[in-house]
């Protein structure tokens, strides 16, 4: 009972959708009347000068046989030389016209052609790029799809390089994007389900999955997700991303978002679901644990001992970019007792003329080298290199020269930079760089109590955390065994007979055992002709 | 739960740790690091409290301090003070220092042999008190004063102290640091040993320093120094000990003619046997060698060269065992534990019988040695390389 009042209470709050003009337009039908038709588009679309509305006649070749016509298309969006082709076939045209059905069969030579019969479609092709035909005396329009704006060309992702693997990356257009992704993945199982959302972006974004891996609660709760949606523009996947993740509060990315097809093809097969959204390469990935934004695809081409080490070094990594100075400032104010004595009288003899505390001086250098690096991504790439220069020279040489920071201490901050930059997903690397302020007052305040205190309180928050059901800690806590293989470890492919645990999957198996049987009686493929081939090699 | 009440339960959680006043935080700038400590004994019970500090700003690592330059004067600062304790010295020294002592650092505590006859037991009160002074740290008893010992120059290390340091643990030195001894001093049957070591000035050089020499061991007796182990005496407790680390001795094969060995590693195995009047030790032991040094000219890939040499190191090390043995049955100091070995074979004669008495049952004991050594390489040539050869032969 009270649940259904709670949701006519819903209901009867207007969606802020409602007013978005294609929901006005869906009743308003094609008059016959061209004219009005004709007022009613050039209201709409005042002062928009890149809308063309453009009247002609069709059948200009049959004598005394001509119909009034319009054609509607934004400048700039459209192919031009096939509008050009389209309109010269429809003045040109020859055949006796009795219906609107016959021009899409013998006169337009394109193979998309719709016919629709309200203003809420017409406009919305149209304002993605399709040509527009309305007709005289004819309640329906004919919409010939010859999207041709201007992209970029698939290049190489510059957020994600990699020495092994493929060079493409996404673009800003979702068809393209989508076609690249099938292109790795040649099955009718791959669905890409089609959403729009916004008042006045009417974005459209495509939710990707494989249907018989993916588990389908997954696929209605991100549905129902993200039809909640209910915004004025959508420009970026970080506006999706943001609406729809588990926690908000928490500076851990719940989702992974890459450029790289292969990363992404990747993640569907193992049971993720992708978001692409039309606009931005970014395409969104989830559910996502920690240790997956922790991985580079190129993890999975490298040989698996090499990419194991990689990850263990990314491990410690991560660990000294979010500790470093807050350990040399535990250990220089509070536990000089522990560094061993020779390292300490040098240090003591590198700090005796600083007049800071070790805190302001990690500050200083910590805040200083976040300066630069957000200088240097917004600049130009030329004025980028300069930045680093006067960095390097002002920040690392002269601040010590000038006795307002010690040089211990640019080492730190050096370490701790490089460390955040083994971390191969950006937007982690910068939750990791932030955490590491708090954790630097902790120490400055507490020693290494303070240290390994905020430490436990970050575990506990990374532990409450949940990427759409999935614990943001799995496999390690809770604890999945079977997991740690493609985790903590890189495990060569013919082991990863089974799709992780930790995302639930109507299709666990992954691959047949023949090989790895092969691989654990004989440690490899042997070679069953070897004669043959040893014959041939002589 | 309100969600107003438990941020305001979160914030006092976190203000009580603010609440607790005491705070360690100390910047580099405000400490001095003691790196030594010499503690000498005046009349009346007064102790001489001589501390080393580092002087780190002096060391030129720093390019900003301006003074430049003369890296080399004086970056150890040494200060001395008296009291009747310990501390009342160092509490003195802190009155007139601007940095705040701290003993963290401190790895070596000299005490002078007239003290440590005395009794060091008050030492270990003094360090074992606050958790910043190391017990890892050696004790080591100064042949003559104590400051002696910290005022010493040697050349090698940058700190006096330092150079103590390293000498109480390099090899072929039995390692005692403060720890080991205080535990060494615990039990009755059991006696503590403790570095033994000297200034020396070097020899020959245009501009002669002030060197430290390790001599050997002290010997106590309970916390009283009562005796040394010099030379041979030193090697032949290591071997008592079994605490056996490689080192160098030269072997009298005949007159005038020497060879050097190194003993790279031995076995020790000691059994007490309980006989009426007194107790007898049986030791067997294996001894592994390297010859490095053959001033007899012979050939050791002869077998019976190889005997000589095996023979005489057999004997050298039944010497060395023996004076040791002398040394600790004429001061009694139970510098091998061996009290605490018979304590463990027989527990119930040790309460009954000899722990009493412990000093002089040890006096009357008796040693049976069994030696076996293998000079088991002899480097890199068998013989002399210049030993002349007759044509014919070296083919």
């Amino acid at each position: 009972m009270i649940l259904s009042n709670k949701k006519n209470k819903k209901k009867q709050e207007k969606s802020y959708l409602d007013y978005s003009f294609l929901e006005e337009l869906k009743g308003v039908f094609i008059s016959p009347e061209l004219e009005t038709n004709k007022k009613m588009l050039e209201e709409y679309f005042k002062d928009c000068s890149d809308v063309v509305i453009k009247s002609f006649q069709i059948g200009n070749g049959v004598d005394n046989d001509e119909i009034d016509a319009l054609a509607v298309s934004v400048d700039g969006m459209i192919d031009n030389d096939l509008m050009t082709e389209a309109m010269k076939s429809m003045m040109e045209s020859k055949v006796e016209i009795s219906d609107i059905s016959q021009i899409k069969e013998s006169i337009l030579p394109f193979a998309e052609v719709n016919e629709k019969n309200n203003f809420s479609d017409f406009m919305l092709s149209i304002l993605n790029g399709d040509l527009g035909i309305l007709i005289d005396k004819n309640t329906e329009s004919l919409l010939v799809s010859m999207r041709g704006f201007k992209t970029r060309t698939i290049s190489e992702p510059e957020t994600e390089s990699s020495i092994r693997g493929p060079r493409e990356g996404f673009i800003e257009n979702l068809r393209v994007n989508t076609s690249m992704i099938r292109r790795k993945l040649k099955t009718p199982h791959l669905k890409t389900k089609a959403y729009k959302i916004g008042k006045y972006s009417c974005t459209d974004i495509s939710l990707v999955y494989i249907d018989n891996i993916i588990d389908p609660n997954l696929i209605k709760e991100v549905d129902r997700r993200l039809s909640m949606i209910d915004m004025d523009g959508v420009l970026e996947s970080g506006y999706i991303e943001e609406q729809i993740q588990d926690n908000i509060y928490s500076p851990f990315p719940q989702f992974r978002y890459s450029e790289r097809p292969d990363t992404v093809s990747a993640a569907l097969l193992q049971g993720k679901f992708a978001i692409i959204v039309d606009g931005t390469p970014n395409v969104l990935i989830a559910p996502t644990i920690f240790l997956n934004l922790i991985q580079a695809s190129e993890d999975y081409y490298e040989r698996f001992i090499v990419a194991t080490a990689i990850r263990w070094l990314r491990f410690l990594f991560l660990f000294l970019a979010l500790t470093t100075p807050a350990f040399y400032i535990a250990f220089t104010t509070y536990h000089q007792d522990i560094i061993p004595t020779t390292l300490l009288l040098s240090i003591i003899a590198a700090h005796e003329a600083i007049p800071f505390p070790a805190i302001v001086e990690a500050l200083i250098m910590e805040v200083t080298f976040e300066a630069l690096r957000e200088a240097s991504v917004r600049l130009p790439k030329t004025i980028g290199q300069a930045v680093s220069i006067l960095g390097a020279l002002v920040v690392g040489q002269a601040a010590v020269e000038a006795g307002i920071v010690s040089a211990p201490m640019v080492i730190v901050v050096s370490v701790t930079g490089i460390a955040s930059f083994t971390i191969p997903t950006f937007n982690t690397g910068i939750a990791i760089r932030l955490l590491r302020f708090p954790i630097m007052f902790a120490a400055s305040l507490f020693g290494i109590f303070g240290i390994f205190m905020s430490l436990l309180l970050l575990l506990g928050h990374l532990g409450n955390l949940k990427s759409f059901g999935v614990p943001y800690l799995t496999p390690l806590a809770p604890l999945r065994i079977k997991d740690l293989k493609d985790t903590v470890v890189a495990a060569p492919w013919p082991f990863m007979t089974e799709r992780p645990q930790y995302i639930p999957v109507q299709d666990k198996k992954r691959m047949g055992t023949q090989v790895k049987k092969n691989v654990e009686k004989d440690g490899g493929i042997k070679n069953k002709n070897a004669e043959e081939v040893g014959d041939q090699g002589e | 739960m309100n969600k107003s009440i438990q941020l305001l339960i979160y914030s006092l959680l976190i203000e009580c740790l603010l609440l607790t006043g005491c705070w360690d935080r100390i910047e580099l700038n405000d400490i001095a690091v003691a790196l030594a400590t010499a503690v000498d004994v005046e009349e009346d019970h007064v102790y001489r409290t001589t501390v080393q500090y580092a002087l780190p700003g002096k060391m030129g690592a720093s390019q900003t301090t301006g003074s430049g330059g003369g890296a080399e004067d004086n970056i150890a600062y040494i200060d001395s003070d008296i009291g009747k304790t310990l501390r009342e010295a160092v509490t003195k020294m802190q009155a007139r220092m601007s940095q705040r002592i701290t003993f963290s650092h401190r790895r070596v505590l000299i005490v002078s042999e007239e003290l440590a006859r005395n009794g060091i037991r008050d030492m270990f009160d003094t360090t074992a008190r606050t958790a910043s002074n190391r017990l890892s740290a050696y004790i080591i008893v100064a042949k003559g004063k104590a400051f002696d010992l910290l005022k010493a120059e040697p050349q090698f290390e940058r700190f006096s102290g330092e150079n103590i340091l390293y000498l109480a643990e390099a090899r072929g030195v039995i390692k005692v640091n403060m720890r080991q001894a205080a535990q060494a001093m615990s039990p009755i049957g059991s006696d503590t040993i403790l570095s033994y070591m000297t200034v020396k000035k070097s020899q020959l050089s245009n501009d002669p320093s002030k060197e430290i020499e390790f001599v050997g061991y002290a010997q106590f007796q309970d916390d009283k120094m009562v005796g040394t182990f010099e030379g041979e005496e030193a090697h032949g407790l290591m071997w008592l000990k079994d605490e056996i680390s490689p080192y160098t001795t030269i072997l009298k094969i005949e007159e005038n003619k020497y060879a050097s060995v190194n003993v790279k590693n031995g076995n020790v195995k000691i059994k007490p046997k309980l006989n009426d009047d007194h107790i007898e030790y049986a030791l067997d032991i294996e001894i592994n060698a390297n010859l490095i040094e053959d001033f007899t000219r012979s050939d050791i890939t002869n077998n019976s060269t190889q005997e000589v040499l095996s023979k005489s190191l057999e004997d050298h090390i039944d010497g060395a065992i023996h004076s040791a043995i002398k040394v600790i049955q004429e001061n009694k100091g139970d510098s091998a534990q061996l009290g605490l070995l018979l304590q463990r074979h027989y527990p119930k004669q040790w309460r009954e019988k000899y722990e009493d008495n412990w000093y002089e049952e040890l006096a009357k004991a008796k040693f049976s040695i069994q030696i076996k050594a293998n000079i088991t390489d002899a480097g890199l040539v068998s013989e002399n390389i210049t030993n002349r050869v007759k044509a014919e032969e070296s083919k």
